[in-house]
């Protein structure tokens, strides 16, 4: 058995892997025909695996002296499984919606993710799971690079750079707990960080949750995901869309243990989740930016995800990544115009699958977690209810706003007159709310619009200091230098003229002058 | 008997094809270069065929005497870690002949030029296998006439000879510092040979070893252009010529960090090293992120990549910092892969500027229809040193990482360091995208790329595509060479 | 009289040959390569003499000559006078060699060779003898013979008035050690330094002494009486200044501590004296090298900077007691003797065959005379302490030994000594690397002209290239010469 699933796999990550690179050599290369072979027989492959049952393999391969092993769980198997279909139905409106073929590139793309993708669900190594995740963050950033220009490179470069960050943040984790393991194996280190000291193990759960904060795309991490827009009408959208977030949830599958170990992080994160799913929502709610629901609500449900994480529910954790891939996928056909924009089941969709998870495992979570998941799955219902309806006014295109930072001071102000003078308990509440809004509105302004003016300026800052540090310490200071010697030369050399054009008598009078130093040193030196 | 003498032979064979050089004064360039290739192939050569040897005997040895009444003897030996050091330098040094030979540098007074590469390359070898402070010192110091001397006859600008000196005096301060430890050891233990130094090294008083190890760390740190010491680096890389920057920063460099192994590491006892450990390691970081923060400030394409190298630099010293065994594996790997990295980057630089005829950064774009290999070649490296994996760099990082958290000081150093990483990903992004995307420029290359540049550069990235997917090879030689370190500790 | 007529005959063979060269000279109408070539079997003979004598006067602390009781003056060789007048006569010889061209155009070589003989006689005499009087006259001896040879170019003002500079200031220091010779006699009634006895220790026995510390430190060039230094070494011949550089002024500082610590002065106060003075040599002399213009000039700096480095190792030997530091002492004093003699004659082939003064003006010098650029920068890469080289044997001797006293006042002597030979690097590697201009770079005052090779006159060539020689033995192959300044070091009784 143990054999047959291992060619079996090997069969699943080289296939994708050989054909990518034979598409580079070969021009006429038939990209749209193989693509749906490889889809095909990768969904075969997963299948086959999937009636195989769990079961870990090692592999007679090594990695800097550690054995390698795979880990086939029934969670990764579904998630190929449906990242497959997923596949599917993009290879398919790409076809069908312009008649296009696929491109090289983007088979390119779609083949070494598929491969890396595997690797990544089903390593039982941290570290190669380590390698392959920022192999398929590569592919993510480059598949922005549908054209060579230096738009797509910014794009790419944006992407590339957030998803460093998480992956550093998950490298940490690991090398933390290295230490404590001994060994890379996944089980064996989540075993030894489970017993870790309560400081050292609260880095490593944060390091994890930020790597999986970014491979989801959730706030305030969800601005790769914005860029990775450009490319929704490609199939390479995949990638970003839909693998990242997958193999961000499988992260977060593998680690929940590590956040059960203690009552410290079943209360921090889940107030976290709360914190950036509000925040989302906050931002989105009172700015003036049209609403794109693929990539806010997106992140808003993605962050749901660590409410859940908590707390182990068996299966069902699983099953809402699952859920949530599919409401994914509808709010992606939705973008393209596949599903009609105010298609209600979509809007309830993410209500349903929250009481679905929540309500048979109501034993599972403390009052108070229960009690807020309701709360934000209402919340979230008329978030997007209101989005979706809301109209916007012409003026307030993304990226052209500008407010002004006194309307909300003002709006107080007008609320308190009307308190005072009017009739302060029924227009009370509304200018409260107005002047909330206002407060949200700068801060959507200077968070949201800000992260994008952050991540320029951040840009820039970096440039100051580099180019300031540059001028000052480097030529700055070699000039300083230089013009230090010279003065000295030019001293060396007046000194010189002097001393050519001095006098014998100005020699000789050193003579009596050392006498004297000598003899008093050696009277000093005897009296002493 | 017959392996001792071919060891000899590694710092013979060069000499004498230095000297065959310096009398056959009428030979073309391609002549000298031929020759040079040649005798450091052979070299090398004979490099690998003492594997048996060393696999055999842990060590190959050879001595005569040379200044008896100073108790000074000729002696070289080859263990592991010299190993991965000299298999570097030399693979470094072959590759740069084999650029020199497409580039222009060099066309006249060929043998000199080709000589003083053999000789820059001999004064690394015989710092590598040299088991005599006083040899050490002597080979130390040839590294250095020799890169001089190429930078002032062969450097481009009207600036040379003040860089060269700039770089020669401050280079010379920091070899200057190491004289003095190597002689206070020489003259507390009564010997100069590095075996007897290694036994009783350790029982010198505690104060003194203190004293050395600070004395050897500041003045390997100038060679290995650590901030602040660097200030000799960027000019030198800019003025020398291709294939000498080639030399200076994948091999050169790397000799500080051999020093520092060598030296206070293999000598002295973990109790006289450990309060090194902290400010070896703040050190790494402060210059692996300013090194970063210059590299993205930088104008000039050969400065950028020069810069680079100060920032890498900072890497080796936060591994060795560490103390840690993995640590200072990660650390000797990371000389490897940084050697071939940056190799890799100044070949590029060196096919652009001579293409184009031209180095600011600001007045160069859209390369990569008019260069596909090197735009190929060039995102490798700008991978490659973004410690994207399989890339070789990224095994070497995890390592100093891995052995900074095993260290018992607070994770956030580490965390840091991990985090100034992404420096490296900004600088390198700004350089390729710059360089090879967008609208062309300048419109028409002046020049064309020669064949004789593209080859060795597409090869250089092919190598370290297979450095990272095949670390095995050099993992086991720096485990060796690391463990005789360990085990004095 | 009494004692061992053959303790003398070195002497004696080089004032007897002086007069003789100049007689025959005279006489004969002698051609320059003619005196020179007698010159140098003087010397020859000399060395002979001296070589025959040597095992006897080793191990033997009672070899004299001359007239025993009070009153009496004796001549007593020690090991220290023969190793540093082998030396002598080795450069002498080839100092000899090379002015039989560099005179050429000189119509007064008659006088020129018979006073190099006379001031080697005087230097000889002045480490023999015994009496503090006659070292008084031997050093006059040597005062006159070598102010005569530095203004030997009378018809130039700039030599005429080095000469004199040179005589009045060193006149004057040997006045004041003759004003000490009277103070030691009126304090302890005796002129003899009879060895391993103080004369005496009382107050005018030591001013005495200050007074030779005087002397001799302006002899040697010791800051702040150094100021004689640059003026000698620019105008003088650049044979004469070889000489000067190489043996004569450093020789001085041999004979300091013989003289001083048996009147009086302590070794803590002379070896403090010695090292707070290299010091300040080390430092003025690399400072002031830097941008200068002539290259005799820059050279006569560099050579109070060795003469520092030299100091400074004395100091530390005498001051701590400290035996190897005299080996290394005389280490130094035998390399520097060889580098210095091969820069200053080298400068002298420039000047000879291209008129070149300026350091500029060596622009490109090495497609004219390739060779000859190699010796220089042999010569010059020695003397700033690269491997392989005489320098840096003796600059790891120095080290070693300043190290191994492991004292505060030795570590900032140290210090200095780094700061010192980096300062130095600066100054030596440009006029070294001005040789290898490239054609395109030449500044518009080289002199090169055209490319075509220049042939160095064989009487340069060889003195030269035995130098170069030297530097490099000294340098790759020290044990030998490390051996003998061993076994001689066990006979020295300062």
């Amino acid at each position: 058995m143990d054999s047959y699933a291992l060619w079996v796999l090997s069969f699943l990550f080289l296939i994708p892997f050989l054909l990518g690179v034979i598409s580079i050599f070969i021009k006429s290369f038939p990209a749209d025909r193989m693509m749906r072979v490889v889809l095909g027989l990768s969904a075969l492959a997963v299948l086959l695996l999937l009636w195989g049952g769990e079961m870990t393999l090692p592999v007679p391969l090594s990695f800097l002296g550690e054995p390698i092993s795979l880990s086939l769980s029934t969670t990764a198997l579904l998630l190929c499984l449906f990242l497959l279909g997923v596949l599917g139905v993009l290879l398919h409106l790409n076809r069908g919606k312009s008649g296009r073929t696929l491109s090289r590139f983007n088979f390119l793309v779609l083949n070494f993710s598929l491969c890396f993708g595997f690797l990544a669900f089903f390593s039982n190594q941290f570290m190669i799971r380590y390698i392959v995740l920022e192999l398929v963050g590569l592919l993510a950033a480059a598949s922005m690079c549908q054209s060579l220009t230096p738009e797509a490179f910014k794009r790419f470069g944006d992407i590339f750079l957030t998803l460093r960050i998480g992956d550093i943040c998950l490298l940490s984790s690991i090398l933390l707990i290295l230490p404590y393991s001994g060994a890379l194996a996944i089980p064996e280190m989540i075993a030894a960080a489970e017993v870790m000291p309560l400081a050292q193990r609260s880095c490593v759960v944060l390091g994890f949750v930020l790597a999986v904060m970014v491979k989801m795309g959730v706030f305030p991490f969800s601005g790769w995901q914005k860029r990775a827009r450009a490319t929704m009408d490609t199939p390479a959208f995949w990638t970003t869309g839909f693998l990242m977030p997958a193999l961000g949830m499988y992260l977060l599958y593998r680690v929940q243990p590590l956040i059960e170990s203690d009552p410290l992080f079943q209360v921090a994160v889940p107030i976290l989740a709360a914190g950036v799913i509000l925040a989302r929502m906050a931002i989105s709610y009172f700015g003036q930016r049209p609403y794109e629901r693929f990539i806010h609500l997106g992140s808003v449900m993605n962050g749901f995800i660590l409410l859940m994480a908590a707390y182990s529910t068996g299966h069902a954790l699983r099953y809402y990544f699952l859920g949530l891939l599919l409401h994914r996928l509808g709010l992606y056909l939705q973008a393209q115009e596949v599903l009609p924009q105010k298609w209600g089941v979509l809007a309830f969709y993410p209500v349903v699958l929250n009481l679905a998870i929540l309500v048979p495992h109501l034993n599972h979570f403390p009052i108070a977690l229960t009690t807020g998941w309701v709360a934000l799955t209402v919340l979230t219902f008329f978030w997007d209810r209101h989005l979706t309806t809301r109209v916007l006014s012409p003026q307030t295109a993304y990226g052209s706003v500008t407010r002004d930072w006194r309307r909300p001071v003002a709006a107080l102000a007008e609320g308190l007159y009307q308190h005072m003078e009017i009739n302060a308990f029924s227009n009370g509440v509304e200018h409260l709310a107005g002047a909330f809004a206002g407060l949200v509105e700068w801060v959507q302004y200077s968070v949201e619009m800000g992260f994008d003016r952050a991540w320029a300026g951040l840009g820039k800052l970096l440039n100051a200091i580099s180019t300031g540090g540059l001028n000052v310490l480097e030529i700055g200071a070699d000039k300083k230098t230089i013009g230090w010697v010279e003065d000295l030369m030019q001293s060396v050399e007046a000194r010189e003229r002097d001393v050519q054009s001095r006098s014998l008598r100005q020699d000789l009078i050193w003579i009596p002058i050392l006498m004297l130093v000598i003899l008093g040193f050696l009277s000093i030196s005897q009296g002493g | 008997m017959i392996s001792s003498l071919w060891l000899l032979g590694v710092a013979a064979l060069p000499l004498v094809a230095v000297v065959v050089l310096l009398i056959w004064r009428k030979a073309t360039k391609l002549q000298a270069g031929v020759l040079a290739l040649v005798s450091e192939g052979l070299t090398l050569l004979i490099v690998f065929l003492l594997l048996p040897r060393l696999r055999q005997d842990g060590a190959v040895f050879y001595s005569f005497a040379w200044i008896q009444n100073l108790s000074i003897n000729f002696s070289l030996e080859l263990n592991w870690l010299s190993l991965v050091f000299l298999v570097t330098e030399m693979a470094v040094t072959l590759a740069a002949m084999v650029y020199s030979l497409g580039e222009n540098t060099g066309e006249k007074s060929s043998n000199y030029y080709y000589a003083l590469l053999l000789l820059f390359s001999l004064g690394m070898s015989g710092t590598t296998l040299a088991e005599d402070v006083f040899v050490f010192y002597i080979f130390w110091e040839l590294m250095l006439l020799a890169s001089v001397l190429l930078i002032l006859i062969w450097g481009h600008g009207e600036e040379r000879g003040k860089v060269s000196l700039k770089y020669f005096i401050v280079t010379h301060l920091g070899s200057l510092i190491v004289l003095v430890g190597l002689i206070t050891l020489y003259v507390n233990v009564g010997s100069s040979s590095l075996s007897v130094l290694m036994e009783q090294a350790g029982s010198l008083p505690l104060q003194m070893q203190r004293t050395l190890t600070a004395l050897f760390v500041i003045g390997f740190s100038v060679k290995m252009a650590i901030f602040p010491l660097h200030i000799w680096l960027p000019d030198a890389h800019t003025v020398a010529p291709t294939p000498v920057t080639i030399i200076l920063a994948a091999a050169m460099l790397s000799m500080g960090t051999y020093g520092i192994l060598r030296f206070p590491f293999s000598l002295f006892s973990m109790e006289a090293l450990q309060p090194f450990s902290l400010w070896m390691m703040i050190t790494g970081l402060i210059s692996e992120v300013y090194g970063a923060l210059m590299a993205f400030a930088e104008k000039d394409v050969k400065r950028i990549i020069a810069y680079s190298s100060v920032s890498q630099m900072g890497y080796i010293l936060f591994g060795l910092g560490s103390l840690t065994e993995v640590g200072m594996q990660g650390a000797v790997m990371h000389v490897v892969y940084h050697a071939i990295v940056k190799g890799l980057l100044f070949m590029v630089v060196g096919i652009i500027i001579q293409a184009t005829q031209e180095r600011d950064i600001q007045k160069l774009g859209g390369l990569g229809k008019a260069l596909p290999a090197v735009c190929l070649a060039a995102a490798v490296g700008a991978l490659g040193i973004s410690g994207m994996p399989p890339l070789g760099i990224f095994n070497s990082e995890w390592m100093i990482f891995s052995g900074g958290f095993e260290t018992g000081f607070p994770a956030i150093l580490t965390i840091g360091t991990l985090l100034g990483s992404i420096f490296t990903v900004i600088y390198a992004l700004r350089f390729f995208g710059a360089i090879f995307l967008g609208d062309q420029r300048p419109d028409k290359l002046p020049k064309k790329a020669s064949l004789a540049l593209i080859l060795p550069t597409v090869a250089v990235a092919v190598l370290l595509l297979l450095g990272g997917i095949l670390p095995g090879p050099l993992l086991s030689w720096v485990v060796r060479g690391v463990q005789g370190v360990v085990g004095g500790l | 009289m009494a004692g061992n007529v053959s303790v003398i005959a070195p002497l004696g063979i080089l004032i007897a040959g002086g007069f003789v060269i100049y007689l025959l000279a005279r006489l004969l109408n002698l051609d320059n390569r003619v005196e020179a070539v007698l010159t140098v079997l003087v010397l020859l003979a000399t060395l002979v003499t001296t070589w025959m004598l040597i095992p006897s006067w080793f191990g033997s602390t009672t070899a004299f000559f001359g007239v025993l009781g009070d009153g009496g003056v004796i001549f007593q060789p020690n090991v220290l006078g023969i190793f540093i007048f082998l030396i002598s006569l080795i450069l002498g010889g080839l100092v000899s060699l090379y002015s039989a061209k560099s005179l050429s155009r000189d119509s007064r070589y008659l006088v020129y060779y018979p006073l190099i003989l006379l001031s080697l006689a005087g230097l000889l005499g002045m480490f023999m003898t015994r009496d503090l009087f006659n070292l008084f006259l031997l050093t006059e001896l040597t005062t006159i013979t070598v102010s005569a040879l530095v203004g030997f170019r009378y018809h130039q003002d700039r030599a005429i008035r080095a000469g004199f500079k040179y005589l009045i200031m060193s006149s004057l220091g040997t006045m004041i050690m003759l004003f000490g010779i009277y103070l030691v006699y009126r304090g302890s009634g005796a002129l003899g330094l009879q060895m391993e006895i103080p004369i005496g220790t009382d107050s005018f026995s030591r001013i005495g002494a200050g007074c030779f510390l005087v002397g001799f430190s302006l002899k040697a060039g010791v800051v702040p009486l150094h100021t004689w230094v640059p003026e000698v070494y620019s105008q003088a011949p650049s044979s004469v200044s070889a000489l000067m550089a190489g043996v004569i002024s450093k020789s001085m500082l041999f004979i300091i501590p013989g003289v001083c610590l048996r009147l009086g002065i302590t070794r803590e106060e002379l070896g403090i004296f010695l090292m707070v003075s290299a010091c300040l040599n080390m430092l003025l002399g690399v400072i002031r090298a830097l941008n200068q213009r002539e290259l005799r000039r820059f050279l006569s700096y560099s050579s109070i900077a060795q003469t520092g480095y030299l100091m400074f190792t004395l100091g530390v030997g005498i001051y701590y007691s400290y035996t190897p530091a005299f080996s290394t002492g005389l280490f130094l004093f035998l390399g520097e003797a060889v580098m210095n003699g091969l820069v200053f004659l080298s400068a002298g082939v420039y000047e000879y065959h291209l008129d070149i003064r300026d350091v500029q003006a060596l622009s490109g010098v090495s497609r004219k005379m390739p060779a000859q650029a190699f010796c220089f920068s042999v010569g010059l890469a020695g003397l700033a302490g690269i491997p392989l080289l005489a320098g840096f044997t003796g600059k790891w001797l120095v080290f070693s030994a300043t190290i191994a006293v492991n004292d505060r006042f030795a570590w900032i002597g140290l210090a200095i000594f780094l700061i010192s030979t980096v300062i130095g690097l600066a100054g030596y590697l440009p006029v070294l690397a001005f040789q290898y201009r490239p054609a395109e770079n030449l500044a518009s005052d080289s002199a090169v002209g055209d490319f075509s090779r220049v042939h160095v006159s064989n009487w340069m060539a060889i003195p030269v290239g035995a130098l170069t020689l030297m530097v490099f033995l000294l340098g790759v192959y020290p044990g030998p010469w490390m051996g003998i300044i061993e076994s001689l070091i066990k006979w020295l009784a300062i």
